[in-house]
């Protein structure tokens, strides 16, 4: 997604915050229970530095639409002045830091995989507009991790999975504590069910991990083969999403 | 930041600088510094009453014809002097061939809109050039802009510092010459290398150095600009630095001043724009004190002063845009502040409101020092210093957490290259720290062994883990057998100053170290872990280097520092002195064997020690010195130093100064070390006229022979800048005068010389050169002196053979010592002599040999000096060499593993002096209970054959088992090669599975059959064990904590629960599992009537002894062997096999073992007594047993 920082573009800023201007705060059920998922979008900032933030929405007992935004785990934020009408959502984010208050405005319409729209911000002193465009996070694809302990001294070997999925393939790379980084094989995903291997090798000889688990929310829970160069176990693996 | 910037003016640049040139020399006999006539022209100076006579002030004047030819006239004597040491002309070779090999460095990294910026020094490139690079990932993406040694003559012309614009298009970069740091600013379009019209000369002087920064737009730029002619009186126009605007394409004569006109006369600016180019940041120091004062340029052009020098705000930093726009910009600005804090605190200041009294301490004082801090977009990056070894962590403001980066990844992406976590070792230190983008930190680390890697961090994408980048050097020599010790010294007030102790593994502590010391101790500058692979050059020649955190520096923070400036100086040079008398006094050294160097600051260092403990060391090598304290401050660049040294206009100030100045404290004859002074022409921080008038007035004082010499070099300055050659040039002088100076005995030997193949008339001798092309042969002598020498003929190094040279001397007399040594390029290497014996006459002869095997990789165990101080007339190893299970055919990786093993001093010593026979096992084969099938056979037969003096294989050369024998007087040695041809240890157990393979088989076979009758005793070397059968080892009930001797019949029962259970290693290594095979050998001894056989073997880490009680698996019984273990030489314990009717002997931790094997031969019968040993010489374990000898030999 390409950045605006278009002081100038002051008509299209007017155009939004009339959109964000709310009328009523009111969601309508049918349409909100719509919204209800994990969406994500790719923002660039002006140091070049790229982000995935996540809007996770949930529908709640009293039927109304909650969530939260944020980048990564522990940086949640509860959105406000959700509406839903038709298919257009708005709300906003608050977030403050060093005694500055930060307002975020989200608008857009959506269908039911993607939200096309606008985001106004204050970061930087004065409301900035960008385009906003968010993607329902579907499948496997995305990044997860997990740790293994290694012998009694508290080692903890870290890994990281990025996965992409077309379809029922899955591609993507497996990095580990003193492992290094591969590719992943034969990575399918079917039915909740997400499979792959990775190869890794020493001395000239190629050793096989495995890989098998089920997709529930935002963890995989399953079991991985791991060859340790020639001796074979097997551990349980329960790996978080991370995006 | 850009480089140099950091190092400011002054005389600093030698503390953390171009690597200490740690040199060595000797100019024993060269005495003749009287040769230079120096006359006394006195002069007196008044200071606060006090009369000062100056002897040699006409010095000072280095425009003078006389002065001139003066220095002319030193520079030849030293010339001479040093252009005549031995070692010279090598160490030269050695040093220009090391960094032919060496790899880039990558320093001084900026980034830019997607754009890394980096300078790149490659070898042999006399100057390092500007590029750019995608990322730190993306070697291939690299685009020069610009290449200084295009620009002239030897590589004259270096970059003093550049600046990216803030788009990265355009570079502003200060060019000078001749290390003379008197820059001239252009400008380069980075896609292009394009030079455009600007240049702006005097932007950058030694004095105060030099900075820009572009304005948000890339249009112009502000710099730092010293007053033109006219503009002021010429003794100040290197002072009074002020900031200048430049607006591209404009001359430069319309550049409108900005700021600094108010600012003191030894102000120095250093200028920072902020990430968005809207704030501009002027950071002032006064002088080289270490005190700042900073000010804001805002938006509008208006400037601001946040803090004053009096706020001790030692860093700024502008904050950085958020990860995402639901969090604000960091509008701010972050200050290191050690006010009430020497250790330091961090704080942030509003840029809208940026007075100190609005900053909030966002990182208060810890129990480490804050040596370097950067903001990211979700926190803070901070380099903690531990008194000279530092750290990084990641202050996390979001999630309010601090984080040390841990782990990291073993491999990078291509995993090539093994891990080197920057915060796992202690000797290591973070040299650069760069914020990219976001989160996104490049951090730069260095250690005294391991060359600086590039790493990266991004706590948005993983807090704990930081990641190797391909911007990491690698060393043209290897530091696998050098080791750190971190000692303290004692200071004469009682203060504890750290010392770091670069060393050989194993090196003996006898006070015989040649030893060079160094130090800085000034401008609260930290003397951290550097890596310098010139280090190893001295190292070699059995050196040692020490590096002392002195007073003065910043290891422990603000109060370190103050506790060595102005009027405490005279601490600095105690804590020297404290390091200086600690290395004695723990046997590293001796006076005679000690020399210091240091340079600048560390030249002032060098003064003071040779003038208040002369007595202490034997040389001092003094780069680029201060020695004159009284009139130091008349030179331009004295006068930023007033802040730091103090001036002899204040009384308190000059009596400090008087009562150590190096020049005033030259006592008329008085022995003074050996002295090399090296000094630049153009060097612009320390005048020249210190060393000039230092080397006249100990010239004239010193009542020793030693040499004080004067290199004065036209090419250089303070040392900034300096060609690659004129460094080498440099470093060459320095070792070679310090070799010379403290008696050195080198060696031009790499590896070796060591002995095998032994027999009553003949030996030979490999040893590896250092490179290709040197011309060696061997001497031997029968006097330990080395006189009336035979010799093998000459032989060249060469590469495809791995500079190894190999030399079979022939034609020697039977049972008698021997003593030899190398003549390389002519000169006899006394200093690696070795010795050995001739075998005895074939006939009856009484012996000892000593047998092993199992040791760690390169062990400095003293079970090695154990066993040569036996005298024995062979040692053998009878496999584990090392433990590098190399699993790959690579002969790159067994020949330095050789490498690795006789860099062990204590291996290397036993090697020399005793005989080598050699059997591997599996560990120095191919792996852990490998077999034919290992994919190493090939290298690891060939590089065995290479690098080993052996006895002729059964098979030839090449690609075959290294089974061999030998004999000495009349008993056989058969050694057979149990791994190169063995069958997979899990295979059935039958007749078909061979540990020897048919061939050896058979050749073994036949070799019992011929030495049957031959020779009364035959000793089969095995090397793994014979007793013992699968899954039924008598040992088990053996508990884990029970060690030394014990016997299957009489096991102590102590209580053994799950957890104390000895637990035998598999069977794989043993011929137990090789049981069919091992039926067949026993029948083939007991049907053909084998007489005297015995078995020696290793790999079992024990000491154990059969009479033959429980070896016979002969069918039906009928061939008892006597079997001896000796085992391990520092591995820990293990049991295997048994039982032995002797016993066995289980090693403690740490406990080395061999054997020592007795052969008597009485005429009829040879006795023999076999003594299990330790690494304190105690018997451990015996077996006597003896074998007919009568009418056998009348056979032969």
């Amino acid at each position: 997604m390409k950045i605006h920082f278009a002081w100038a573009v002051q008509a299209l800023v007017l155009a939004v915050l009339v959109h964000f201007t709310p009328v009523s705060y009111g969601q309508e059920p049918d349409n909100a229970s719509k919204l209800e998922g994990i969406w994500k979008w790719t923002f660039t900032m002006p140091d070049g530095s790229q982000v995935m933030p996540r809007l996770e929405l949930k529908l709640m007992e009293d039927g109304e639409l909650a969530g939260s935004t944020r980048i990564r785990a522990g940086t949640e934020a509860p959105i406000t002045n959700l509406t839903v009408h038709g298919n257009e959502v708005s709300f906003q984010v608050r977030r403050e830091r060093d005694g500055r208050e930060v307002v975020t405005r989200y608008a857009g319409i959506f269908n039911s995989n993607t939200i096309h729209g606008k985001m106004v911000s204050n970061w930087n002193g004065e409301d900035q507009t960008y385009e906003w465009d968010a993607r329902r996070l579907a499948g496997v694809g995305g990044v997860w991790k997990w740790s293994v302990a290694f012998g009694g001294g508290g080692f903890r070997a870290e890994s990281t999975l990025t996965l992409k999925q077309e379809g029922e393939r899955l591609t993507g790379k497996l990095s580990a504590t003193r492992a290094g980084e591969s590719e992943i094989k034969k990575g399918r995903f079917k039915s909740g069910h997400i499979s792959f291997e990775t190869e890794r090798e020493r001395d000239g000889e190629t050793f096989t991990n495995r890989y098998s688990g089920k997709l529930s929310g935002d963890k995989i829970l399953g079991h991985m083969e791991l060859n340790f160069f020639g001796q074979p176990r097997t551990n349980k693996w329960e790996a978080t999403r991370m995006d | 930041m850009e480089w140099l910037k950091t190092v400011a003016s002054s005389f600093k640049f030698w503390s953390h600088g171009i690597a200490v040139l740690m040199g060595p020399l000797m100019l024993a006999g060269c005495t003749s510094h009287a040769e230079v006539r120096s006359p006394k022209k006195p002069v007196t100076n008044q200071y606060h009453g006090v009369k000062v006579q100056d002897d040699y002030q006409w010095l000072e004047n280095g425009a003078d014809e006389a002065v001139r030819k003066w220095s002319a006239a030193q520079n030849q004597q030293a010339r001479g002097m040093l252009d005549r040491l031995p070692a010279r002309a090598f160490l030269q070779e050695r040093l220009q061939r090391l960094f032919a090999e060496t790899s880039p460095n990558y320093f001084d990294l900026s980034w830019r809109k997607g754009k890394l910026f980096l300078l790149k020094f490659q070898p042999p490139a006399q100057q390092p050039i500007l590029m750019s690079l995608k990322s730190a990932d993306d070697l291939k993406s690299a685009q020069v802009i610009l290449d200084p040694n295009e620009l002239g003559a030897k590589g004259s012309t270096t970059i003093d510092w550049y600046v990216p614009s803030l788009d990265g298009q355009l570079v502003a970069v200060s060019l000078s010459g001749n290390g003379s740091e008197e820059g001239t600013l252009y400008v380069y379009e980075t896609a292009t290398g394009q030079k455009r019209p600007e240049a702006i000369p005097r932007v950058q002087f030694p004095t105060a150095g030099g900075s820009a920064a572009w304005n948000a737009d890339g249009s112009g730029f502000f710099y730092t600009r010293y007053p033109q002619q006219g503009e002021r009186s010429d003794q100040d126009l290197n002072f009074y630095q002020q900031v200048y605007f430049h607006k591209l394409g404009a001359p430069p004569e319309q550049d409108s001043y900005e700021f600094g006109k108010d600012l003191p006369r030894i102000a120095e600016i250093q200028l920072q724009a902020s990430p968005d180019g809207r704030h501009l940041l002027a950071t002032v120091a006064n002088g080289d004190g270490g005190d700042y004062a900073h000010y804001l340029r805002d938006a509008m052009g208006q400037w601001k002063q946040v803090t004053r020098f009096e706020d001790h705000a030692k860093q700024a930093e502008f904050g950085r845009d958020p990860l995402y726009i639901e969090w604000g910009k960091d509008e701010a600005l972050y200050l290191r502040s050690t006010l009430d804090a020497p250790k330091g605190k961090i704080l942030r200041v509003p840029l809208a409101h940026p007075e100190l009294a609005n900053a909030t301490t966002v990182l208060p004082e810890g129990t480490n020092v804050i040596q370097d801090f950067k903001p990211t977009a979700s926190g803070l990056c901070v380099v903690l210093l531990k008194g000279g070894p530092s750290e990084v962590v990641f202050l996390d403001d979001i999630e309010k957490s601090a984080r040390k980066f841990s782990g990291g990844s073993s491999r990078t992406a291509s995993g090539s290259r093994p891990s080197r976590d920057p915060n796992l070792r202690t000797s290591s230190a973070v040299q650069q720290l760069l914020a990219t983008r976001g989160d996104e930190v490049l951090v730069r680390t260095e250690a005294y062994t391991e060359p600086f890697t590039w790493w990266r961090y991004d706590a948005h994408k993983d807090k704990e883990r930081i990641d190797p980048t391909p911007l990491a050097g690698a060393t043209p020599i290897s530091f696998d057998d050098v080791e750190v010790i971190r000692a303290t010294a004692k200071s004469k007030d009682g203060t504890s100053v750290p010392l770091n102790i670069i060393r050989k593994k194993g090196a003996r502590l006898d006070g015989e170290h040649p030893t060079v010391l160094t130090g800085y101790g000034g401008y609260g500058i930290s003397q951290v872990p550097s890596f310098d692979f010139t280090r190893h050059v001295w190292l070699d020649q059995g050196g040692v280097i020490a590096i002392a955190n002195l007073r003065g520096g910043g290891e422990f923070g603000e109060d370190w520092h103050k506790g060595g400036n102005l009027t405490n100086k005279q601490n600095v040079f105690d804590d020297f002195a404290a390091c200086a008398e600690f290395l004695i006094r723990s046997n590293y050294t001796k006076p005679a064997k000690l020399a210091l160097e240091g340079g600048s600051n560390g030249g002032l260092l060098m003064g003071a020690m040779m003038t208040q403990h002369p007595e202490l060391m034997q040389a001092v090598v003094s780069h680029v010195g201060i020695y004159d304290m009284l009139r130091v401050e008349l030179d331009p660049n004295g006068a930023f130093n007033v802040t730091e040294f103090g001036s002899v206009k204040v009384p308190e100030q000059f009596q400090a100064l008087y009562a150590y100045s190096p020049y005033h404290h030259v006592k008329n004859k008085s022995a003074y070390p050996a002295v090399l002074m090296m000094t630049g022409e153009n060097d612009g921080r320390v005048n020249p006229a210190h060393s000039r008038k230092m080397t006249a007035r100990l010239q004239a004082a010193t009542s020793s022979k030693r040499p004080v010499l004067l290199r004065t070099s036209s090419s250089s300055g303070h040392g900034i800048g300096t060609a690659l050659d004129e460094r080498i040039q440099e470093l060459a002088d320095v070792y070679s005068f310090l070799i010379a100076q403290l008696g050195i005995d080198y060696t031009l030997v790499d590896r070796g010389p060591w002995s095998g193949a032994v027999t009553p008339t003949s030996v030979l001798v490999k040893a590896k050169l250092p490179y290709e092309g040197m011309a060696a042969r061997l001497a031997v002598s029968r006097n330990p002196l080395l006189t009336r020498l035979l010799y093998a003929p000459p032989v060249q190094a060469e590469t495809n053979h791995y500079d190894i040279v190999s030399f079979n001397l022939e034609s020697l007399q039977p049972d008698t010592h021997y003593y030899y040594a190398l003549e390389i390029n002519g000169r006899l290497d006394r200093a690696s002599r070795g010795e050995f014996s001739t075998f005895p006459t074939p006939g009856p002869a009484s012996f000892q040999f000593a047998f092993a095997s199992c040791a760690h990789t390169a062990s400095t165990n003293e079970v090695f000096d154990r066993i040569r101080e036996h005298h024995p007339l062979f040692y053998m190893n009878m496999g584990d060499f090392h433990y590098l299970d190399i699993q790959t055919n690579n002969r790159a990786r067994f020949r330095a593993g050789y490498d690795t093993v006789l860099a062990s001093p204590q291996q290397a010593e036993l090697y020399r002096h005793v005989p080598f026979v050699y059997m591997w096992d599996d560990h120095d084969f191919g792996g852990n209970n490998t077999d034919h099938k290992s994919k190493s056979r090939v290298a690891s037969r060939l590089s065995y054959q290479e690098y080993v003096p052996h006895y002729p294989l059964a098979f030839g050369e090449g690609d075959i088992p290294i089974s061999q024998t030998f004999v000495v007087g009349r008993v056989k040695f058969i050694l057979t090669d149990l791994r190169s041809e063995r069958d997979e240890a899990k295979q059935k157990d039958n007749a078909k599975k061979s540990m020897l393979g048919r061939k050896q088989k058979e050749w073994f076979k036949n070799e019992l059959l011929a030495a049957n009758g031959a020779y009364p005793l035959i000793c089969w070397v095995s090397s793994v064990p014979w007793i013992g059968e699968a899954g039924k080892s008598p040992y088990r009930r053996v508990s884990t904590n029970a060690f030394g001797w014990m016997h299957h019949n009489n096991l102590i029962e102590t209580p053994i629960n799950r957890t104390n259970r000895f637990r035998p290693p598999p069977d794989e290594d043993h011929w137990s599992v090789f049981s069919a095979e091992r039926r067949e050998i026993a029948d083939f001894v007991k049907s053909n009537h084998i007489h005297g056989l015995c078995i020696l073997h290793g790999d079992s880490h024990m000491l154990a002894a059969d009479d033959g009680t429980h070896s016979d698996y002969a069918t039906d019984g009928g061939a008892p062997i006597p079997v001896m273990c000796a085992a391990p030489l520092d591995q820990t314990s293990s049991l295997k096999g048994g039982p032995y009717s002797e016993g066995v002997y289980r090693v403690r931790n740490g406990e080395g073992c061999f054997g020592l094997l007795s052969v008597t031969d009485k005429g009829d019968r040879i006795d023999v007594f076999y003594s299990g040993r330790n690494n304190r010489n105690e018997e451990k374990m015996t077996l006597r047993f003896h074998v007919r000898a009568d009418k056998t030999i009348t056979r032969k």
